[in-house]
C-alpha cells in the first residue's frame, strides 16, 4: 500500500490518514479505533455487507464501513455513544433471532459472535427472544449444520466452494424464513481440509466438524482474552 | 412431448442464458403449476447450475412453487384495505368451499389457496388472483360462484366474462379483465391526449445533452417514491463510458395502496413506451426493459401489443422487452430489481456503485418509474413551462394519486404537488377520517385533522399511495397489518431489517395484548431507529416509520394501551386468561 496515494479524512473530529483504496474498516483501525465486523474480515472480497455491525457514519449518514473504500475528505464518525449503541443493538438482534446457547456450543471461545458480545459488554439483549424453530442438519458425513447458530452472513454461500469450484452452501426462502442448506452430495466428497475451511469460515458455530470440539482448555481459545488495552471497544 | 424435451426447448428459447432464470422458471411452471425436483435437475443440467442454486433463486419469490399447488392457484390479497373490505369473509368462504386452509392444496389437486401482499387493487378490494387473473370486489356469493364454476370446468376466461369485463381497455381482448380503471380525476396534464410519437419526434430534433437539459429544467423528480431528480440521474448515467446502456421501467408497483401504474399501463402504455424511447435517445441506449410485477401479468399481452404498435415511431434501434417478476415487494427497489432481472434472488445491492454506473449486466442503467416516463413524454409534448405551471418550486408538476380506504370515491386522481390534505379529503369524499397513510406503509401516517399539510417533497412526499382510515378503524389492526407486510417482504439480507422488523412487531403486540410497560413507549422510537439507520436498503430504512409516525400523530394510542399496574413484576401473567381456552383446546385435540 505504500505506493498508493495518501488520503486525509476526519475520524470522530480528529484528523486521520490512510491510503487510497483502503477499506474503511482498515482505514479506521489504522488510526486506532476499532470497528467490529462479522460478515467481513480482512481479505473477504467481495464484501457481503449483510450483518451491519460495522455501521459508522460517513458524511452524516449511517452506512456499513466494510462496503466502502476510504476517500479524501470523508467525515467519519465511529466511536460515539450513539453509534456504539446502534451497533450493539444490531448484535443483540442476531442473538435473539437465533438460538445461541454458548456454554454448550463447540465454537464457544472461538466464535466471532460470542467474542463480540463480550467485547460490547452485552449482558442481555433489549429485544425479546424469539425462540424460532430451526432444523438441525446432521446428515453430512463430516459437517454438522446447526442452523440455530446461523447469522445469515452469507460467507458460506457466497465465498465457499469445493475443490472443483462448486457451490456447496446455499440459502432457501426469504426474509426471516431464510435458511442455509448444504449440498450433501458435494459435502460427502469433500476432503477434510475443505471441511475444516468451511467450519472456520463460518463466524459462529453453525458449520461444525463432526466428532470434534471442546478440545482446547478455556483460556487458550481465540476470544478468551480481552482485546488489547490499546484498541477501544466498538 | 416428454418433459425433458419440453424443458430443453424452454432453455433453448432463452439461449441457455442463466440471467433469464425468472423467465425460464415461469415457463417451466406453466404446464403443471409447479416446478418439480425432476424439472430442477433437468434445468440445472442444461444451465450448468446445481439444484440448490436454482432453489436459492426460486424460493425467494411468492409465485414460484416447488410442490403441486393446484390447477387453480388462488392468491388472496392480504393488504389492509382488503382486510377492511371483507378479506376474512372471502378467506373463510374459499376455505369452506374448497375444504382447505390457506397454504394448502385440495386433495384432488384442483385448488391451492394462498396469501400474498397487496396486488394493486385497493380501489376494488377485496380481490384475489387466480392463476394471476384478478377477480375483484368479491364477497361470499361471488366466491361461491367462482368455485362452483371452476368445478364445472368453466375456463377462467369465460368466468371473467360472466363476472363482467371492466371499462375501456380492460374490456379489450388483449387485456380481458374485470378490473376497473376508476380514474376519478383525469387532470389536464399527464393524461392529456397527444399524438403518439410526437414527443419523441420533438426530442429527436435535439441532441442527447439538450434532451437531458430539458428534463433537468423541468425539475421532474422520480415518481417511484424517492423523488430523485430525473435529469440528474440521466446525466449521471450518460457520464459513464460503456459499450451499452440500458433503460429500465420499474413497473413493480408493490407499495400497498398504490395502483396508478396499473392505469397507465392499461390506458396509456404508449406514453410510457415513448418516455422510455426518449430516455434511450438521451442515453444512447439501444435496449429497454419493462419490469412488470407478476400481479399485473394480465397486462402483459396488452403491453407487448402496444410495444409492437409503437415500433413505427422509432427511427433508431431500440429493443424493448417485458420482464415479468414473480412476487416480491423488495424487487421494486431498483438494485433488487436489477438482480431479479439478472435471474437472481431479488436482494438489494451494496451501493456505491449505483445503477447509473453499474446496472443491468454491469452496464450503466437508468431505472425510472412508469409515471416518470409518462411525464417525460408529456413534458416534451406540452413543454417545460406548462409542466412547471403546476406544483411547487421544489415539487414541480403533477402526479397521480391512488386513493383507497374509507372514501366515497376510491380511485386515481391527477393532482398538482402542493395540494392541501383537506382539499384531497373533500375531493375523494373521505368518510369521518381519523388517519391518513401518505405514501403507503413505507410513508408517513398523519392525523386527518392536519388539513393544512400538503402533498409535496417539502412536506409529505408520496409514491402515490393515499389510504384513508375512518374513526371506526382500529389503528392497532392497521399497524399490525403493515408490520406483518414488512416482516413478510423483508428480503432477509441484512440483520436490522430481517430481525428488527420481527422485534418491532413483537413490541407492537405487547401494546395490542396489554403487556406493554411504560418503558416500551421509548422502545418504539429507539428500536425503530436501529432498524432505520442500520438497514441496507429503503425497505428497512422506512418500515419503522409506520410505528413512529402513528405514535407521533396519535400519542395517546400507545399511552392508553399501557395497563395500570403494568410495571409490577409478574403483571402479565393472568392465570384465568391463560387457561381460559383449556377445555376447548383439549376438545379440539381429541
Ligand atoms: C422496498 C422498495 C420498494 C420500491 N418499490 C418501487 C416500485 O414498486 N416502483 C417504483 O417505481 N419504485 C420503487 N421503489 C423505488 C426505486 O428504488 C427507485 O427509486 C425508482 O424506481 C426510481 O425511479 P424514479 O426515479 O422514476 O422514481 C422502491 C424502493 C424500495 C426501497
Ligand atoms: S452457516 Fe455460518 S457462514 Fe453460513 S450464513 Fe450461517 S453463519 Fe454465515
Ligand atoms: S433492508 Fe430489508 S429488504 Fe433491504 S436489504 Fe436489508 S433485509 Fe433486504
Ligand atoms: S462487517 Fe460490515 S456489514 Fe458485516
Amino acid at each position: 500500500m505504500s505506493d498508493a496515494k495518501k488520503v486525509k479524512f476526519s475520524l470522530d473530529g480528529k484528523e486521520a490518514e490512510s491510503h487510497q483504496g483502503v477499506n474503511l474498516v482498515q482505514a479506521i483501525e489504522e488510526n486506532g479505533t476499532h470497528v467490529p465486523t462479522l460478515c467481513w474480515s480482512p481479505g473477504i472480497e467481495p464484501c457481503l455487507g449483510t450483518c451491519r455491525v460495522c455501521t459508522v457514519k460517513v458524511n452524516g449518514r449511517e452506512t456499513a464501513a466494510c462496503a466502502l473504500k476510504i476517500e479524501e475528505g470523508m467525515k467519519i464518525e465511529c466511536d460515539t455513544d450513539d453509534l456504539k449503541d446502534l451497533r450493539k443493538g444490531i448484535l443483540e438482534l442476531l442473538f435473539v433471532e437465533g438460538n445461541h446457547f454458548c456454554p454448550g456450543c463447540e465454537k464457544s471461545g472461538d466464535c466471532e459472535l460470542q467474542g463480540m458480545g463480550y467485547r460490547f459488554g452485552m449482558t442481555h439483549p433489549r429485544f425479546p427472544y424469539r425462540f424460532s424453530h430451526y432444523e438441525l442438519d446432521y446428515r453430512g458425513v463430516h459437517l454438522l449444520l446447526e442452523r440455530n447458530r446461523c447469522i445469515h452472513c452469507k460467507r458460506c454461500t457466497e465465498l465457499f466452494s469445493d475443490d472443483q469450484g462448486r457451490k456447496v452452501f446455499s440459502f432457501v426462502g426469504k426474509g426471516k424464513d431464510t435458511r442455509v442448506e448444504m449440498n450433501l452430495d458435494l459435502e460427502a466428497k469433500m476432503p477434510i481440509h475443505k471441511c475444516r475451511e468451511a467450519a472456520s469460515l463460518c463466524p459462529t458455530g453453525a458449520i461444525i466438524l463432526k466428532g470434534q470440539g471442546f478440545d482446547r482448555p478455556v483460556g487458550t481459545r481465540r476470544f478468551d482474552n480481552p482485546p488489547d488495552k490499546g484498541s477501544k471497544n466498538g | 412431448m416428454d418433459r425433458a424435451t419440453e424443458l430443453a426447448g424452454i432453455v433453448q428459447k432463452f439461449k441457455s442464458d442463466r440471467t433469464r432464470l425468472i423467465d425460464i422458471l415461469w415457463a417451466a411452471q406453466e404446464r403443471e403449476g409447479f416446478v418439480s425436483h425432476f424439472d430442477l435437475e433437468e434445468l440445472g443440467r442444461l444451465l450448468k447450475l446445481s439444484v440448490p442454486a436454482l432453489r436459492e433463486v426460486m424460493s425467494f419469490y411468492h409465485f414460484f412453487r416447488d410442490q403441486p399447488s393446484g390447477r387453480f392457484q388462488i392468491y388472496l390479497d392480504t393488504s389492509m384495505i382488503a382486510e377492511m373490505n371483507g378479506l376474512s369473509e372471502i378467506r373463510d368462504e374459499f376455505e369452506r368451499q374448497l375444504g382447505v386452509k390457506v397454504g394448502q392444496t385440495s386433495p384432488d389437486g384442483q385448488f391451492g389457496l394462498f396469501e400474498t401482499s397487496c396486488i394493486g387493487m385497493s380501489d376494488q378490494a377485496p380481490a384475489v388472483l387466480i392463476n394471476l387473473v384478478p377477480f375483484t370486489q368479491l364477497n361470499r356469493q361471488k366466491v361461491n360462484l367462482i368455485v362452483h364454476r371452476l368445478r364445472q370446468g368453466v375456463e377462467l376466461k369465460d368466468l371473467v366474462h360472466e363476472f363482467g369485463l371492466g371499462d375501456a381497455q380492460n374490456a379489450n381482448s388483449s387485456v380481458h379483465s374485470m378490473v376497473r380503471n376508476n380514474l376519478k380525476k383525469p387532470g389536464s396534464f399527464m393524461l392529456a391526449s397527444v399524438v403518439p410519437g410526437a414527443g419523441l419526434k420533438k426530442s429527436l430534433a435535439h441532441s442527447a445533452d439538450e434532451v437531458i437539459d430539458t428534463v433537468t429544467a423541468s425539475g421532474l423528480r422520480g415518481r417511484g417514491g424517492a423523488g430523485f431528480p430525473t435529469g440528474k440521474k440521466w446525466a449521471a448515467c450518460r457520464s459513464f463510458q460503456a459499450p451499452k446502456r440500458y433503460v429500465v421501467c420499474n413497473a413493480d408497483e408493490g407499495e400497498p395502496g398504490t395502483f396508478k401504474d396499473r392505469l397507465l399501463l392499461t390506458e396509456y402504455p404508449a406514453l410510457v413506451i415513448e418516455g422510455m424511447a426518449i430516455a434511450a435517445h438521451a442515453l444512447g441506449a439501444r435496449e429497454g426493459i419493462i419490469y412488470l410485477r407478476a400481479e399485473y401479468k394480465y397486462l402483459e399481452a396488452h403491453l407487448q401489443q402496444e410495444i409492437e404498435r409503437f415500433r413505427k415511431h422509432l427511427s433508431f434501434e431500440f429493443d424493448l422487452r417485458i420482464q415479468l417478476g414473480a412476487g416480491a415487494y423488495v424487487c421494486g427497489e431498483e438494485s433488487a430489481l436489477l438482480e431479479s432481472m439478472e435471474g437472481k434472488r431479488g436482494e438489494p445491492r451494496l451501493r456505491p456503485p449505483f445503477p447509473v454506473e453499474v446496472g443491468y449486466l454491469g452496464m450503466p442503467t437508468v431505472v425510472n418509474n412508469v409515471e416518470t416516463f409518462a411525464l417525460v413524454t408529456q413534458i416534451f409534448n406540452q413543454g417545460v413551462g406548462t409542466f412547471r405551471n403546476f406544483g411547487t418550486p421544489r415539487s414541480p408538476g403533477v402526479r397521480l394519486l391512488s386513493v383507497s380506504g374509507d372514501v366515497a370515491h376510491p380511485g386515481i386522481y391527477e393532482i398538482p404537488w402542493g395540494i392541501k390534505i383537506g382539499d384531497v379529503l373533500s375531493m375523494v369524499g373521505a368518510q369521518n377520517p381519523l388517519m391518513i397513510q401518505v405514501g403507503g406503509p413505507s410513508g408517513i401516517a398523519i392525523n386527518a385533522n392536519d388539513v393544512n399539510r400538503e402533498i409535496s417533497y417539502e412536506d409529505l412526499p408520496t409514491g402515490g399511495s393515499f389510504m384513508v382510515f375512518s374513526k371506526d378503524r382500529d389503528l392497532f389492526a392497521i399497524l399490525s397489518n403493515f408490520m406483518t407486510f414488512f416482516v413478510n417482504e423483508s428480503c432477509g439480507n441484512c440483520t436490522p431489517c430481517r430481525a428488527g422488523n420481527v422485534a418491532l412487531r413483537e413490541l407492537l403486540r405487547r401494546f395490542i395484548g396489554g403487556h406493554a410497560r411504560s418503558e416500551d413507549l421509548g422502545h418504539i422510537d429507539s428500536w425503530a431507529s436501529i432498524v432505520k439507520r442500520g438497514s441496507r436498503c429503503g425497505l428497512g430504512g422506512s418500515s419503522p416509520n409506520v410505528l413512529t409516525t402513528v405514535k407521533a400523530a396519535f400519542p395517546d394510542l400507545f399511552v392508553n394501551a399501557i395497563k395500570p399496574g403494568a410495571d409490577s413484576l409478574f403483571f402479565d401473567f393472568n392465570e384465568k386468561a391463560a387457561t381460559a381456552d383449556y377445555d376447548r383446546t383439549i376438545r379440539e385435540m381429541k
